[in-house]
């Protein structure tokens, strides 16, 4: 595959007896055999053995042991998930498990230095703010995320803060980003990682990703008890935003002052600001 | 004095003729022991607290005289590869190896169900085994035996 490629590629999709394609500057782009872009017609396939092999293998050969993360439709490896779906199984509504997996899609994540200065060099100025960053998805959010939460752990341009990462399918801290200066929560609810956290680590700041009605109560608890919030959620523009019921009774009880929408031109990262 | 003694060295030489001829099988069933054993530890891991393969392979207590190498090989190559170092009956081999190839491939009911039919079969052909490799060491150590006394009887 060409370099220039791979240094752009966002998502590699895997599908049982099915394409194998990646996402790389906003394009869903088919390899052949030989690593190089072609049609749909000509793209390399995977077999179901080549597929099952590829789960084992994410699941470090004990599938049984990401029983919970599967059925929550990922499974967390050390540089971020492997979003998972198939053949789902229900019980009184709700998900008891993924009895086959046929579509594998392992995200490409990214720690970009610096990337949140922009919104650093704003609670330098007017002091910290909860921050909503929003963008659809794939859009780097998350890259956001990462960057602003270690810049504040690490007093990069303002002074070092306690952060804490409700970080539920390990995503948000990469092996090689942490260096033991924030406190992480992974592998559980945001809800509950929130309220742990808040109650036994005393955070200044907690970073979530991707907040869901679920999380809206401990939102709000935290933010009564002096924590800023900075989190994440998909939608296009403001007023998208606006019409989600959950983040609209996290703006009017008062948990972000600053929002910021992520986007990306030619797979080039950016965002801009609004305070509230 | 001689007499005695060279005709206690010939009985003795068969028995232990007899017990080397008899060693395979008995070196099977403790083997087929050992991997009912493990397989039950495997499923009381997995349906207890999900503990990843390699994980339960090293918290098992292996019989280091009859499973050193295949310890080895499991913890280093897995179950599938390691199945092969053993001297199992094949009605206790292809249940195994077909185990072997499924573990850890799907989820925790799935591989439950697999390892309960899997030991299933072990503690049958074990039970069996045992019995006829019981009978079996008797009737050839005391084939060896008489063979010894018939062996002196002619020599002297």
């Amino acid at each position: 595959m060409p370099n220039e490629t791979k240094r752009i590629t966002d998502e590699i999709r895997l599908r049982k007896n099915g394409v194998f394609n990646i996402f790389a500057g906003g394009k869903n782009l088919f390899p052949d055999e030989n690593g190089r872009i072609c049609r749909i017609e000509k793209a390399l396939t995977v077999t179901e053995k080549e597929f099952e092999e590829c789960v084992f293998l994410l699941c470090k050969g004990s599938v049984y042991s990401y029983d919970d993360s599967i059925r929550r439709g990922y499974i967390p490896i050390p540089y971020g998930r492997a979003g998972v779906c198939g053949d789902g199984v229900t019980e009184m509504g709700k998900m008891k498990k993924i009895k086959e997996i046929t579509s594998v899609s392992l995200r490409v994540h990214r720690n970009i230095e610096n990337y949140g200065r922009k919104i650093i060099n704003i609670y330098k100025q007017e002091g910290l703010k909860g921050t909503l960053i929003y963008s659809p998805p794939g859009m780097g959010k998350t890259t956001l995320l990462r960057s602003v939460g270690l810049m504040l752990a690490r007093g990069e341009g303002i002074r070092p803060y306690k952060v804490g990462f409700a970080d539920e399918r390990e995503e948000i801290i990469l092996p090689d980003t942490n260096l033991g200066i924030a406190d992480v929560f992974s592998g559980c609810p945001k809800h509950i990682a929130v309220e742990m956290l808040t109650r036994t680590m005393s955070p200044e700041v907690i970073i979530c990703d991707e907040i869901t009605p679920a999380d809206t109560e401990e939102l709000v608890h935290s933010t009564g008890t002096g924590v800023f919030l900075i989190c994440s959620c998909h939608a296009e523009n403001k007023k998208e935003l606006e019409a989600k019921p959950h983040i609209r009774i996290l703006m009017e009880k008062g948990c972000f002052g600053l929002l910021s929408r992520v986007k990306r031109e030619n797979g080039v990262y950016g965002y801009v600001t609004e305070v509230l | 004095m001689k007499a005695i003694a060279g005709a206690a060295l010939i009985c003795v030489c068969f028995f232990l003729l007899g017990r080397k001829a008899t060693e395979r099988d008995r070196t099977a069933v403790k083997q087929l022991y050992e991997i009912l054993k493990l397989t039950r530890h495997i499923k009381d891991c997995i349906s207890i607290s999900l503990t990843p393969l390699p994980d339960i392979y090293d918290s098992f207590e292996f019989d280091k005289k009859y499973m050193a190498d295949f310890e080895k090989s499991l913890k280093t190559k897995g179950l599938a590869a390691a199945v092969e170092q053993l001297v199992l009956p094949e009605e206790a081999y292809l249940p195994l190896r077909e185990l072997a190839l499924a573990l850890g491939k799907t989820d925790s009911e799935n591989q439950c169900k697999k390892l309960e039919s899997t030991i299933g079969i072990l503690e049958t052909v074990y039970r069996e085994f045992k019995q006829t490799e019981q009978q079996k060491s008797k009737s050839i150590q005391a084939l060896f035996s008489l063979a010894g006394a018939v062996a002196v009887i002619l020599m002297f």
